[in-house]
């Protein structure tokens, strides 16, 4: 009888039916990874690739589901609210889950209890970079440079909000600077500003931002984490060259909404983490910029825990209001 | 190594038979997809992004590629035969439309893929022969250069207009409104979002121009007695065969069609949408008799072709040689490079030049092909107008939600596609077009985010646009384009 | 002005005559733009706006309902003496409310219940246009159109669509 159902349920889903109160061993059906982002950016690439690999572990489907909006709240918006059935995943930066509940006065969701941590998938680092011919060419010079010139500086960012703009704020409260913050329509544009010589620094992801300080278009002043990242583990830390102390990541939490069962969020925990483990997925996903982390559920929730605090703070800081 | 000794390893490497493959699936399904009202490029790219994760990366990137061109391509022939406009498209059914209404459909199906070829060859050219010099010129531009030049373009739109320069002005100011919804990118402040999280990123231009188009096109036309689409004759062979007249009203159209796209296409923020505007308006300004325009002027169809495909083509250089994407089309296709551990770059060229120049050679088999496809097949195309209307228009709607509904896989941009839907036809019984709406909608966010950003970087100083020397250049050009236009506009009346 | 030769019945017949004229779509046109003008506005104070060389969020929207408005009673003013005498295109109810009713029915069902009801739903709204209905012809074209979608959007492109769900 058992057979029977499930061949009547590979029947209908090769058919393209699906029925949501079928429960049985999971993954059973194609499972929904939410990206709330565009396509073709980090977390969208690294969730096509962690999906890749799920499917060739378990034959099941996984779908990106891409829904960017409010900066990345509106997707986080809908896993919150989907069935705690382990179908309907969230993989995105940390903004949706720390900064944005600063940012935002109505999320929608409460990012602490709403969700089911399964895994911190990775961390990304950011770039502080400059134009070749901009003179300083460290931080300490730049620091320098900012102090004997109050406000002359500008520092391009991908946003309004965005982390690049929230590490421009910690760096010049850090360092007792004002460098005036220019925003761009995403990361990209604000690396031609640099170029152009519109804005003197632009904080940005690394990898979009390593071509051109390869071709020395551009040249790097220094990582924003604590560690070097490992895709440019020749570019020394802000902190190494003149700001101690300072440390800035992006994580990258990969969550259930919350009443998930708690052997599927181990199950998938227990996957990812066998993923993020191969070597060959590792140099993957450093190529993409982030550096794999991993870890227990339970690791996971008290991460994102500590990290709501803190962003908080920077986000009160850089005095970024959006009503 | 000399340009020959280049395409000569390029079209090694293309006419590989996987490679050919990849070439031949990319511009099929792309100019199909096209042709499909509502699927439009950047989600013909998007769906078939992740076929390029299981092939080798020149591959990957030629189907890519193909899909682009080919989407551009395909997306004319909805806009000639149905009045269904992708964004590139958008102009091509200002005259592309009428032309088939008055019978001349075949004419201009042929002449499109003859200016197509025309622009993506020499698009091509440029591709090869100046990438880097070109780019490097282009670099040096700032939000100054391109507020200017976005003045340029809405001077433009105003010259576009048909009819009452202050109905066609009031509609352009109705598209920045629109624009306005969304995040603010200076401020992160979500405006006019009215509460919706699901507004905070815009609502798409794919969106408003099937509702604008598509669906108040069909409001007014379904269940007519006479529907418009059956006006329209079978076409036999002679009548695809462009007369003399059309040949000479053409050929210099095509070749500043070209031009005009080639230059559009290498800058960041140009793209191949911005130049069929261009390309459409530097023929309206030009034509001794532009009243001709917007009712099958045949230079309106083939020059903003030319200029969209050789921008398509040109568009490339900023986003290989820099990894700088001019559009959401090449931001998903260097994802794909990135993807494959290739860093897009100067030293791309120099480090991988099997696939810089294997891409160079697909683009003209690609371009070949899509020729072969459309001149002998091309009264497959014409067949559509034969379709009994009450069989055509359910299938265009469902067309239509399909690819709306496919953009954000949400249910609220169909909605929202059938409130576009009742503003067009409101405005359509009002007399007023859409398409100078759509003009500031694409160009009006860009132009607040330019000015603001510049205002921004100089401490609040507007001499800056006065300073800067193409900026200068640029904002006299439109300053006389405006003075002409209204001394010709008041002139006859 | 050659306007008038546009073919298309459908279109606006324009008559060009001597003296002037009251357009009553310029009138309703200009007061519409009004309308939202003063909306956008609204919505726009509700933003910062700060000053011409420090620009808000909140000073494009309400340059932009200015100028609408502003246009809005130029236009106004100018149906008293146009010199054009439009007249309205004749309204076929059953399309105008059946096309979007199509829509609606599309964007209502295809969520909850999948791409199959919802294209059949389409489908079988849309036909109602037609004076002449017939009920089979529309049963085929729907189903049609249904196995049409499930072929390239569920199977070809494999989007994420399941044909029926509940």
């Amino acid at each position: 009888m058992f057979e029977i159902g499930k061949l009547l349920a590979l029947g209908l889903s090769a058919l393209g039916l699906t029925c949501a109160s079928a429960q049985a061993g999971y993954p059973e059906r194609p499972i929904t990874i939410v990206v709330p982002y565009t396509p073709g950016g980090t977390v969208d690439l690294l969730a096509r690739a962690l999906g890749r690999e799920m499917t060739k572990a378990w034959g099941s489907q996984i779908v990106i589901d891409n829904r960017p909006g409010a900066g990345g709240s509106a997707g986080a918006e809908i896993v919150a609210k989907a069935k705690p059935d382990g179908y309907t995943l969230l993989l995105s930066t940390n903004s949706p889950l720390t900064t944005n509940a600063a940012l935002y006065p109505n999320l929608g969701y409460d990012p602490m209890k709403d969700f089911a941590p399964i895994v911190i998938a990775g961390e990304n680092s950011m770039l502080l970079v400059a134009a070749k011919s901009f003179p300083p060419s460290t931080v300490a010079e730049l620091i320098a440079l900012a102090k004997q010139k109050p406000g002359a500086l500008s520092a391009g960012t991908s946003g309004n909000g965005a982390t690049t703009h929230l590490s421009l704020a910690a760096f010049n409260k850090l360092a007792g600077v004002d460098i005036v913050h220019v925003p761009y329509k995403g990361g990209v544009p604000s690396l031609t500003g640099a170029i152009s010589g519109e804005v003197q620094v632009t904080f940005s992801d690394i990898v979009p931002a390593m071509p051109l300080v390869r071709d020395g278009r551009l040249k790097a002043l220094g990582s924003t984490g604590a560690r070097r990242a490992g895709v440019s583990p020749n570019i020394p830390t802000l902190s190494e060259t003149g700001l101690a102390g300072f440390n800035i990541v992006a994580s990258v939490p990969f969550v259930a909404p919350k009443g998930t069962p708690a052997d599927i969020v181990a199950t998938l925990n227990k996957e990812t983490n066998r993923i993020l483990n191969d070597p060959a997925f590792r140099q993957e996903i450093i190529s993409l910029g982030i550096d794999p982390i991993g870890g227990t559920p339970a690791e996971a929730v008290a991460f994102l825990q500590s990290e709501l605090p803190k962003w908080k703070q920077i986000v009160l800081d850089a005095n970024v209001k959006i009503e | 190594m000399g340009l020959l000794e280049n395409l000569a390893l390029g079209f090694g490497e293309a006419l590989t038979l996987q490679n050919l493959f990849y070439c031949f699936l990319g511009v099929t399904i792309g100019n199909f997809m096209g042709v499909i009202p509502g699927v439009g490029a950047v989600a013909a790219v998007s769906i078939l992004l992740p076929v390029t994760y299981y092939v080798p990366p020149t591959a990957g990137l030629i189907m890519l590629a193909g899909l682009y061109y080919g989407a551009v391509y395909g997306a004319v022939t909805g806009a000639i035969l149905l009045n269904i406009p992708h964004t590139v498209s958008a102009v091509e059914c200002l005259d592309g439309y009428p032309m088939a209404q008055n019978g001349r459909a075949g004419v201009a199906l042929f002449m499109t893929t003859i200016a197509s070829l025309c622009g993506s060859l020499v698009g091509v050219v440029i591709l090869a022969v100046c990438a880097p010099t070109v780019a490097e010129f282009a670099l040096t531009f700032t939000s100054i250069e391109y507020f200017s030049l976005i003045v340029l373009g809405m001077t433009g739109a105003a010259v576009l207009a048909r009819g009452s320069a202050i109905r066609s002005f009031s509609m352009v100011i109705l598209g920045m409104i629109v624009g306005i919804v969304g995040t603010d990118v200076i401020s992160g402040q979500p405006r006019f979002t009215f509460g919706f999280n699901h507004l905070s990123d815009g609502v798409s231009v794919g969106v408003i121009a099937m509702g604008l188009f598509g669906v108040a096109e069909l409001m007014g036309s379904a269940g007519r007695p006479k529907p418009v689409l059956l006006e329209s004759k079978t076409i036999t062979w002679r009548s695809l065969m462009p007369t003399a007249e059309d040949w000479r009203r053409s050929w210099p159209a095509i070749l500043r069609g070209v031009g005009v796209g080639s230059c559009l296409g290498l800058l960041p923020g140009g793209g191949a949408v911005l130049a069929s505007i261009m390309g459409y308006t530097v023929e309206k300004q030009l034509a001794r008799d532009p009243s001709r325009f917007g009712k099958g002027a045949i230079e309106g169809v083939v020059a903003p072709e030319a200029a969209a495909n050789a921008a398509c083509q040109t568009s490339f250089v900023p986003t290989l040689t820099l990894g700088i994407p001019t559009d959401p089309i090449m931001a998903v296709m260097l994802a794909a490079l990135i993807m494959k551990g290739i860093a897009p770059g100067p030293s791309l060229i120099a480090e991988h030049p099997d696939i810089f120049w294997g891409l160079v050679a697909s683009f003209i088999i690609g371009n070949v092909l899509l020729v072969i496809w459309h001149i002998p097949f091309i009264r497959i195309w014409v067949q559509l107008l034969t379709i009994p209307f009450h069989l055509l228009y359910p299938a265009v709607i469902v067309m239509i939600c399909m690819g709306v509904y496919s953009i954000h896989s949400s249910a609220t941009d169909v909605l929202l596609l059938l409130v576009f839907g009742g503003l067009g036809y409101g405005m359509r019984l009002l007399g007023f077009q859409p398409a100078p709406l759509l003009v500031g909608l694409v160009l009006g966010p860009l132009m607040e985010e330019h000015l603001r950003r510049s205002l921004i970087v100089s401490r609040g100083d507007f001499i800056v646009f006065f300073e800067r020397p193409i900026s200068v250049a640029v904002l006299t050009v439109s300053f006389l384009v405006l003075v002409l236009t209204f001394r010709k506009k008041n002139l006859p009346s | 002005m050659s306007g008038a030769s546009d073919s298309d019945k459908t279109q606006t017949d324009l008559r060009v005559s001597a003296r002037s004229n009251f357009d009553a779509r310029a009138l309703l046109g200009g007061l519409i733009a009004v309308a939202l003008g003063i909306l956008t506005i609204m919505e726009g104070r509700r933003y910062p706006s700060g000053s011409l060389l420090r620009m808000g969020p909140g000073y494009f929207p309400l340059l932009l309902g200015s100028l609408l408005a502003g246009l809005g009673a130029i236009l106004c003013v100018t149906s008293f003496f146009s010199r054009t005498s439009p007249r309205l295109e004749m309204i076929l109810w059953r399309p105008v409310i059946m096309i979007p009713a199509s829509i609606l029915c599309f964007a209502l069902l295809v969520t909850p219940f999948g791409l199959g009801p919802a294209v059949f739903a389409l489908v079988f709204v849309a036909l109602l246009s037609e004076r002449t209905f017939n009920p089979r012809a529309a049963l085929l074209m729907a189903v049609g159109m249904t196995t049409f979608v499930w072929i390239v959007f569920t199977v070809i492109l494999a989007m994420p669509y399941p044909l029926l769900t509940w």
